[in-house]
Parts: C-alpha cells; sequence; structure tokens
C-alpha cells in the first residue's frame, strides 16, 4: 500500500514531469527556429522585396501583407465584439439564450480554420465574384478572432461587480448609458486582450487566406481593396515546397523567425495591454 | 388596534404623502418576499424600515425605485404611488423615476472617476457651464458633509477617500440630482461608528427637506433618527407609526417583542 506522502510525492512529480515536457517542446521548437532563422535576419532580408519565388531577396511585402490583414481583421472584429459582448453581457437576461450565445461563440472558436477559408471562397469569391482580395481575407480572419475577444470581453463585463451597475441604474442612467460609460470602459482590458491573442493566432494562419487573399508570389502593396497581399504562412508553406533549394530552406527558417518574433510582438502586447487596462479594483 | 389606524399615524392626508403602497407584494418566482403591505411615506421625515433579516425591507426598498426590474422572476402585486403616478405603470419612465427617487445602497460604490466627476455622474448628458457644475458640486458634497473633507481635491480618483467618505460621496451623487424622495439600504452598515454618526446626522438634516426611507438593522440608531416607523416581518408590515409611539408603546406584541426588548438588550 502506498503511503500518502508517496502519493503526493508520485502526484507532484507527475505534473512537474508535465510542466518540463511542455517547456521542453516549447523551448525545442522555438530554440530551432531561433538559432536556425537568426542567421538569415538582416536589415535587407526585413526590408527587400523576395524574388525567385522567394528562394531570394527579403520579406518586406510579406510581413506589410500579414499586417495589412490583421491589423485590418483587428478593426473590423472591434467594434462586432463590443457590440456583441455587450448585448450578451447586459441585454440577455434569460439563461437558456445566455447559454445559447455561450454555445454558439465556443463552436465558432471550434471550426478548423480551413473551414473559414473555404466559406470564404464560396461566399466571396464564388457567389460575390470578389476574387482574391486582402480585404475579404481580412473579414475572414476577423470572423475567426471573433469567438476570442468576444470571450475575453464578456469575461471581463462579468468581472464587474453589479453594484456599478446598480449604482448607475439608481442615478437615473438607462442601460445603454451604464454600457458606454460604466462596462465598456472598465471591460476594455478584456476586449484589448482577447483582440490582441486573436491577432496573435491569426497572423500565423494559412488556411483561411490561402484561397481568397494572399498570392504566393508577385504580390506587392495593394493599390485597392480587391488586390492579394502576400503574406508570411503563406510565403513559408511556398519556401518550404523548394526544401530542397538550401538558400530557399534559409529564407523559410527566417521568415518562420520573424513570424514567431511578431506572434510574441502581439502576445506580450495583450499582457501589458492587460496590465494597463486593468480597472484599479480588479488589480 | 387594526392596522390602517398605524397607518394614520404615518400621514393621515393625501396632500403629505409621498409614496404610498396599496396592497403591493413582491415576488421572486414562486416565491413571496412582500405581500398585502398598505402604507404611505409622508413629505418630510426620515421613516425606518425595521425588521428581522428576511422580512423583504431591502426588497420593498428596491421595489420602490425599480432598481430590481432586471432580476429574473420579479412580479409585483398591488400597487405603488409616487407622487399620485403609479410607479409600475406601463408608461412610466423608469430612468426619471429612478432619478427622482435616488437611492443609496449599504456598500459605497464609487466609479473610477475623480471626486467631481462621481458627483456630476447623474448629470451627463445634462449641459452645464463650469460655473453650474461646481455649483452643483458644491451644493451636493455640503449637503452630505462632504464638502469640507474634499473641496482641495476634488479632481482626485474618488476610490483614494475612506469608506465612510465614499458613502458620503454616494449620497452626493444622489443628492447632485435633486431628488424628490430618497432610499438608504443600511447606509451606515459598511462604515466606522464615527462615520455612521455623521450619515445619521446627515439623514435628519435631510428628513428636514424630502423624505428619506431607510432600512437599518441598529434599533439604537433607528430610535436616534426616525420619524416614523415601518416594522415588517416575514413579508408583511406589522405596524407603521410614528417613532416616538413605536418605541415607546407599539400597539402589537409582536413589535413590542422585536423594537423594545431587542432595543432594551443594546
Amino acid at each position: 500500500m502506498i503511503s500518502r506522502a508517496a502519493k503526493e510525492h508520485i502526484f507532484a512529480a507527475a505534473t512537474r514531469a508535465a510542466l518540463g515536457l511542455s517547456v521542453c517542446i516549447l523551448a525545442f521548437l522555438l530554440g530551432a527556429i531561433i538559432v536556425r532563422g537568426a542567421q538569415a535576419i538582416s536589415l535587407d532580408f526585413l526590408f527587400m522585396p523576395s524574388r525567385d519565388f522567394g528562394s531570394r531577396g527579403g520579406i518586406s511585402y510579406q510581413i506589410f501583407g500579414s499586417l495589412l490583414i490583421v491589423l485590418t481583421a483587428g478593426l473590423i472584429a472591434a467594434p462586432l465584439a463590443l457590440g456583441a459582448s455587450v448585448y450578451r453581457s447586459e441585454y440577455i437576461k434569460n439563461t437558456a439564450a445566455q447559454r445559447l450565445f455561450d454555445l454558439a461563440l465556443y463552436g465558432l472558436n471550434g471550426v478548423p480554420s480551413i473551414i473559414f477559408g473555404l466559406f470564404g471562397l464560396i461566399l466571396f469569391v464564388n457567389i460575390f465574384g470578389t476574387g482574391l482580395s486582402w480585404f475579404v481575407g481580412a473579414v475572414i480572419l476577423a470572423i475567426m478572432m471573433l469567438p476570442t475577444a468576444c470571450m475575453a470581453t464578456i469575461s471581463a463585463m462579468r468581472g464587474i461587480d453589479t453594484p456599478y451597475r446598480e449604482n448607475a441604474y439608481a442615478l437615473g442612467l438607462t442601460r445603454e448609458q451604464t454600457a458606454l460609460r460604466i462596462i465598456i470602459p472598465q471591460s476594455l482590458h478584456g476586449l484589448v486582450t482577447g483582440l490582441l491573442i486573436g491577432l496573435a493566432r491569426a497572423i500565423g494562419e494559412t488556411a483561411p487566406i490561402m484561397f481568397i487573399a494572399t498570392a504566393f508570389s508577385g504580390a506587392g502593396v495593394p493599390s485597392s481593396l480587391a488586390e492579394p497581399v502576400a503574406t508570411l504562412p503563406t510565403h513559408i508553406l511556398a519556401l518550404a515546397q523548394q526544401a530542397a533549394d538550401p538558400a530557399a530552406l534559409q529564407n523559410a527558417w527566417g521568415a518562420s523567425f520573424t513570424l514567431i518574433a511578431l506572434v510574441a510582438m502581439f502576445s506580450l502586447a495583450a499582457f501589458f495591454a492587460r496590465a494597463r487596462l486593468l480597472p484599479l479594483s480588479q488589480r | 388596534m387594526p392596522q390602517s389606524q398605524h397607518l394614520k399615524l404615518v400621514s393621515s392626508a393625501p396632500h403629505h404623502v409621498a409614496i404610498s403602497l396599496e396592497n403591493f407584494g413582491v415576488w421572486f418566482g414562486d416565491s413571496c418576499i412582500l405581500s398585502g403591505v398598505n402604507a404611505h411615506l409622508p413629505k418630510r421625515g426620515v421613516t425606518v424600515l425595521v425588521g428581522p433579516s428576511g422580512a423583504g425591507k431591502s426588497t420593498l426598498l428596491r421595489a420602490l425605485n425599480r432598481i430590481s426590474d432586471d432580476m429574473a422572476g420579479l412580479s409585483i402585486q398591488g400597487r405603488a404611488y409616487f407622487e399620485g403616478c403609479e410607479i409600475y405603470a406601463k408608461d412610466c419612465d423608469v430612468t426619471k423615476l429612478r432619478a427622482r427617487i435616488g437611492m443609496v445602497f449599504q456598500k459605497p460604490c464609487v466609479f473610477p472617476r475623480s471626486i467631481a466627476q462621481n458627483v456630476l455622474f447623474g448629470l451627463r448628458g445634462v449641459k452645464l457651464s463650469q460655473a453650474q457644475k461646481h455649483d452643483i458640486v458644491e451644493q451636493a458634497l455640503r449637503g452630505a458633509a462632504l464638502w469640507n473633507d474634499v473641496h482641495a481635491r476634488l479632481g482626485e480618483r474618488a476610490d483614494t477617500l475612506s469608506m465612510g467618505q465614499q458613502q458620503r460621496l454616494c449620497i452626493a451623487r444622489a443628492l447632485a440630482l435633486k431628488p424628490d424622495v430618497l432610499l438608504m439600504d443600511e447606509p451606515t452598515a459598511s462604515v466606522d461608528p464615527v462615520s455612521a454618526r455623521t450619515i445619521e446626522a446627515l439623514m435628519r438634516d435631510l428628513g428636514r427637506t424630502i423624505p428619506v426611507l431607510t432600512v437599518t438593522h441598529n434599533l439604537a440608531q433607528a430610535k436616534r433618527i426616525a420619524d416614523h416607523v415601518l416594522f415588517l416581518c416575514e413579508g408583511q408590515l406589522v405596524e407603521a407609526g410614528d417613532a416616538a409611539h413605536m418605541f415607546s408603546n407599539a400597539a402589537l406584541p409582536k413589535t413590542q417583542t422585536y423594537l423594545c426588548d431587542e432595543f432594551c438588550e443594546c
């Protein structure tokens, strides 16, 4: 029979091993990308356009395209997430309706990214005839990041004590005024954090935008909404297909390193935004 | 003595009545919290709602400015009138009603803004000059006995104030709207004894100009501040009347036991 102390010891060791393994996998992944990718990084690589289908030159258009698509997606998703969250938090009082709304959000969050890509392809490219368009890609990414932003915002709104609402109502404020003056300012940290996490996820996505918004080569700075752009994930995919060419492989590592750096940048921004925007009462 | 006679002690003439309740009841789903309450709130003075926990005191208070409207399963029986208008009428403008029937809660809750902005919070959307705003802030803070404490730091965050000061700021915030009635749900429960005494004095002062309806569990406090007393028990209004009469010579044994015995124990 195992003693209580031994059980405690085994449990602690198992959890420690799980944590260690997770950290090791992440460290190995990041280590490989940093070690190999850092060798490719130079000012020319970051600020020059690519040549020879990406195997030569830099990734300036890919960085620009990725940032353009995800930042536009963020701008589209922000008001939608805010509106949906306010409605869920302040207007839906029926518990069954709240659960249904939450279920829809979780469901949307669980949809594989390729499905979003196919949805965009069928609706925008085939039915609406938009052709390849970076803006359509941004719309699809906005839909994709919506549940993350909504869930973070709703969670922040739930964290606001009921007395805040009651005190506002008792002063004769309407529900709309209470939402605008009390609820939204105090839950902004949730929205910003959710959006930035959504952006961090979206910037690395290939599948949703591959068929509708990106060109594997030849794309530059778009002059209209209806033009494709080059993005980092699709560029890495294209370079991986030329892995036999050492120069292309080197550029793939460099582009991966840059992509990881952008993801880390958004994640760090989310961390600092949360710390900065969190109401004093919740810090 | 029949209950109606006790109620006459609170107010015998309709023009002296700010709020009147006729067979008023509150239900949450299948639970009856209050039923058959008939009472008048006079236009002046401090009326204190007393009774054991679960008697329905806070429910009654919250029902009067419809702050509980959003609570699931709420249903109202009977009628409640505020200056002759039915509070639960379909065409009643709830936001205007709430601005006219001010409410201060048990736990002070200041908004994460400056002291002055808190006072003016209910007046957002009303066009006011800087001078008007300053006058309103000063008047409301003086009315809440807080001006001397904070006049030099009106721009500071309200959550830097002590709990007692925060509660007085909540009172000032309500006063800034110039309410016709002030409801106070155990306003001294979360503050220290010194602040509690300040708020008690404040309630007495306010009661000279507007009706103040307050809930308290502290019977010594009730005796200090009350002009009128409503005694509730198990969702029923047991007895109501003039404070001096209620504390010295309540008609019903249940009221005597609660007010006199418990008060004597204090």
